[in-house]
């Protein structure tokens, strides 16, 4: 039985007007992401990667094509729906992390859940579940300034995974981080691609992509290969 | 969420908040002492003369009580025929002027005397000694800088004349009264000598009896609600007065006061800018430092308009929290002012400038929070603009 | 009220508020009493209409004025040759002193005062005035005072990293010292050029309205030379200080700590 497709991109094409003139980030991209799949995304600087990631996560618009996200057009929502499947379905992940430096660990993960309506106790028990899976109940109190690079990334992970979303979105997630961290980070997207999360991940690092299922390539807004 | 972000978010950096809390406190206690002064003289009066009890105030046409020393006649009949009404309780003549009072060997000195039937305590009252009894015809109640300057106890006796005689520094016709209490007055102006005597009197000295000339008659009603018909009445049925109730009488001194009225607004429109500016550059700056949170959050799944109810609400808790400062700050420099101001030579001693009245908390707090408002709307613009992606990029490349 | 302009009948002069409130014209008579029942009135004559001097005691009481003879003042008020007082023009005015010196000696009963000593005993009140627009300036400058601070802090704390690289780089705290406390006053200064230029608009836009308003020709606000300097110079002076306490602080700070690192 096919997995069930989450999100189906055809000629996806994005273009900003910047003084300079237009650049064109993405030319024509098609790409298919079904339940389950790991997806890396590699290429050169401003090959179009993380715009790619976000015409995917609903962040932004694509200029022209078709993008299906969980089986709507994302051309036709309006910023309340986008925003609305941001919260719920996706889960993003940084290269720097971003996450507010006033608010200790337990409350930046607590945001989403806060935002989706969540009760206060269901908001302690969800936080202390998943900094519980990414190992950092001991350092819940603590803010951001605090924790290491590696402990800071996690809590953002614990972070995209509050609202329990289908698809995470990582974008350069060791890309701040030394080696052994990075590679403390990517033994937990295979952790969580075990348990059933469907991830999309950018990165210059080839160790991290080799571990997906599906590395795909980017250059100059255009998608090489897709290797299923 | 909103209210706990917006919390957060304003004391990250404590200084800046607490400078922007004093700053905002400041210029907000500046606020309340104007709404303050916008009304202050017009409130000191009307507490006094709701304190001494009459509603109505009947005066020479085209005058306000004591403005000048005109004086209308028949008086005590004009008196008579207004208690004859059913909702008068009582009607009170008055005769007030200039008269010089001294004791022998001394040089005279100039006094305004108050002739009031009865002279029941309203525009006086007796801190020594005793009031004057309706039947006392050589009995006067002498003010404390009267007593002061001419050496006055109980008991003495003071002399009283309209005239002096320049050259021999001497009163001419002059008539005594014993002292039979001291009193502080309530018009008085700080510099001023008063006395008070029975009506009869003091038209005498002043040359009223022939033609029973009175300065004012205060009347007290059964029913308070009635004052302006009753005003009316007395308007209409005496064209030689002029009748005010409380409120027209405040309504006429209003106008008189155009200097702090025009000053009350200019300044407090400056502090309700410098609110606004303060509290707008605070959060749009402390804004413009976080865009990459904000750019996350809306990329996290939060609402954009949630994003702006979050910086609306950090302008307003800016404000909310100098509220404090605003009413502390506001009401010490209301006594400041209010003490400065009644050094004029023309206040009377129990005028205030400065009065604090709920309606100047509550005008300064409603444009507090107005400014608090208006202050989050370019900055809330702004993050209602934000898009999303090429803010995340400025904040990885930058 | 008009009539034929009977013979010898005494003129006066009424102010044009006077005229204008009561329907008045060169020419008319008008009756004048001391009392409102207006018995023992007598009349007259209209010779002109005159503006008085703007008085800040009149503003906003809407009195009617008007000028007479003496003698025919006394007779209205029933006085028999009475004054409240006698301004004096002397041949040489050199010697006001002594001879309000010499009236005092010999004039029992009555003071004399030379005019500084009069505008000094009547000024009181704009003396209270002036007092009172001393503290409320004094308010001013505190929230001023504040509000540059708290834009100092703001604005150095937007530039912390760059005088941490600057540190880094070897330029002294010295140097960053006098850099921030140039830009408050910069700030201070070309503030104040905005408030002296928002200070003549207003009073271009007060003033009008104010004399519009309460009928006078007084002049409410007026920025003068020596109000623009004392601005200007306060400015200065809020700048240094609220810059002083802020540039301190950053200087004081690790470079390392500045860049974020």
């Amino acid at each position: 039985m096919t997995p069930e497709l989450l999100i189906a991109a055809r000629d996806l094409t994005m273009e900003y007007r910047l003084d300079g003139g237009v650049v064109h980030a993405l030319r024509g991209v098609s790409l298919d992401l079904h339940r389950g799949d790991y997806v890396s995304i590699m290429g050169p600087s401003a090959c179009g990667k993380s715009t790619l990631l976000h015409a995917m996560g609903a962040v932004d618009v694509p200029t022209s094509g078709a993008l299906s996200l969980f089986g709507r057009d994302a051309a036709a929502m309006r910023d309340a729906e986008r925003t609305a499947l941001r919260l719920r379905h996706f889960g993003f992940v940084f290269q720097r992390f971003f996450l507010l430096p006033m608010l200790t660990a337990a409350e930046n993960v607590a945001l989403p859940l806060m935002e989706a309506g969540a009760s206060r106790a269901e908001r302690d028990r969800r936080v202390r579940d998943v900094l519980d899976y990414v190992a950092l109940s001991a350092r819940m109190g603590h803010k951001p300034g605090q924790l290491s690079g590696g402990e800071q990334q996690r809590v953002a992970i614990a972070r995209a995974l509050a609202n329990r979303p289908e698809v995470l979105l990582a974008d350069e997630p060791t890309g701040e981080l030394d080696e052994a961290t990075g590679a403390t980070i990517a033994t937990l997207l295979d952790r969580l691609h075990a348990d059933g999360t469907t991830i999309v991940l950018v990165t210059h690092n080839a160790e991290l992509a080799a571990r997906s299922r599906r590395p795909l390539h980017m250059r100059d807004g255009r998608l090489l290969e897709d290797r299923p | 969420m909103i209210a706990f972000l917006a919390r957060r978010a304003l004391f990250r950096y404590r200084t800046r908040t607490m400078l922007g809390i004093a700053g905002v406190g400041i210029a907000g206690a500046l606020l309340l002492d104007m709404q303050m002064l916008s009304r202050g003289l017009q409130t000191s009066l009307r507490r006094i003369l709701r304190d001494i009890g009459y509603e109505i105030r009947v005066t020479p046409r085209g005058t306000l009580p004591f403005e000048t020393e005109a004086t209308f006649s028949e008086g005590h009949a004009i008196a008579r025929s207004i208690a004859a009404d059913a909702r008068v309780a009582r009607v009170a003549p008055v005769l007030g002027g200039t008269l010089y009072v001294g004791r022998p060997a001394q040089r005279p000195v100039a006094a305004f005397v108050y002739g009031m039937d009865p002279p029941t305590e309203a525009l006086w009252r007796v801190t020594e000694g005793r009031n004057l009894a309706p039947a006392d015809s050589n009995a006067a109640v002498v003010s404390r800088e009267l007593a002061r300057d001419l050496g006055l106890a109980i008991g003495d006796t003071v002399f009283a004349a309209r005239g002096h005689v320049a050259q021999l520094g001497m009163l001419q016709s002059p008539r005594g009264f014993v002292v039979a209490g001291i009193a502080t007055f309530r018009f008085d102006l700080r510099t001023q000598r008063s006395l008070a005597m029975t009506t009869r009197p003091a038209q005498a000295l002043r040359g009223e009896l022939e033609r029973d000339g009175l300065s004012m008659l205060v009347v007290a009603l059964h029913d308070a609600a009635t004052s302006d018909a009753v005003a009316a009445m007395i308007r209409d049925r005496f064209p030689a007065v002029t009748a005010y109730s409380v409120r027209e009488m405040l309504a006429t001194v209003q106008g008189q006061l155009a200097y702090f009225n025009l000053f009350s607004m200019v300044l407090g429109s400056v502090s309700l800018v410098v609110c606004v500016l303060l509290v707008g550059t605070i959060v749009a700056l402390s804004l413009g430092e976080r865009l990459g949170e904000m750019a996350i959050l809306r990329a996290i799944g939060v609402r954009r308009r949630r994003l702006v109810a979050l910086v609306m609400v950090e302008g307003l808790l800016l404000v909310v929290l100098s509220l404090p400062i605003a009413f502390g700050a506001g009401h010490v420099i209301a006594l400041w002012l209010d003490d400065i101001l009644r050094r004029a030579p023309s206040i009377p001693n129990e005028m205030h400038f400065f009065v604090f009245t709920p309606r100047a908390a509550l005008r300064t707090l409603g444009l507090m929070l107005a400014a608090g408002t208006l202050a989050g709307i370019y900055p809330a613009w702004l993050v209602s603009r934000l898009r999303i992606a090429p803010t995340l990029h400025h904040e990885v490349m930058g | 009220m008009a009539t034929t302009l009977p013979d010898k009948l005494p003129e006066i002069l009424v102010t044009d508020r006077t005229a204008a409130s009561l329907g008045l014209a060169i020419g008319d008579t008008l009756e004048v009493a001391a009392d409102a029942g207006m018995s023992a009135a007598r009349s007259f004559h209209i010779a002109g209409i005159y503006r008085p001097k703007p008085d800040p005691f009149e503003i906003g009481y809407g009195r009617l004025h008007l000028k007479m003879h003496l003698p025919d003042l006394n007779r209205v008020l029933g006085h028999e040759d009475q004054v409240d007082r006698f301004v004096v023009r002397l041949r040489d005015p050199t010697q006001r002193e002594s001879a309000t010196d010499d009236f005092n000696a010999t004039l029992v009963g009555l003071h004399a005062y030379t005019s500084e000593n009069l505008a000094e005993r009547t000024s009181s009140t704009f003396q209270v005035v002036s007092q009172f627009h001393k503290a409320i300036g004094v308010v001013s400058l505190l929230a001023g005072l504040v509000f540059l601070v708290a834009i100092m802090v703001l604005k150095v704390e937007a530039m912390r990293r760059e005088l941490g690289v600057l540190r880094l780089l070897g330029i002294s705290r010295r140097t960053v010292v006098r850099s921030v406390l140039a830009i408050a006053t910069l700030v201070a200064l070309l503030g104040s050029l905005v408030g002296i230029g928002l200070g003549i608009a207003a009073a271009a836009l007060v003033n009008p309205l104010a004399q519009h308003r309460y009928d006078t020709d007084l002049v409410f606000v007026r920025v003068t030379p020596p109000v623009i300097a004392l601005a200007v110079g306060l400015s200065i002076v809020l700048g240094i200080a609220a810059g002083a306490g802020v540039a301190a602080r950053s200087a004081r700070a690790h470079p390392l700590r500045q860049i974020g690192r």
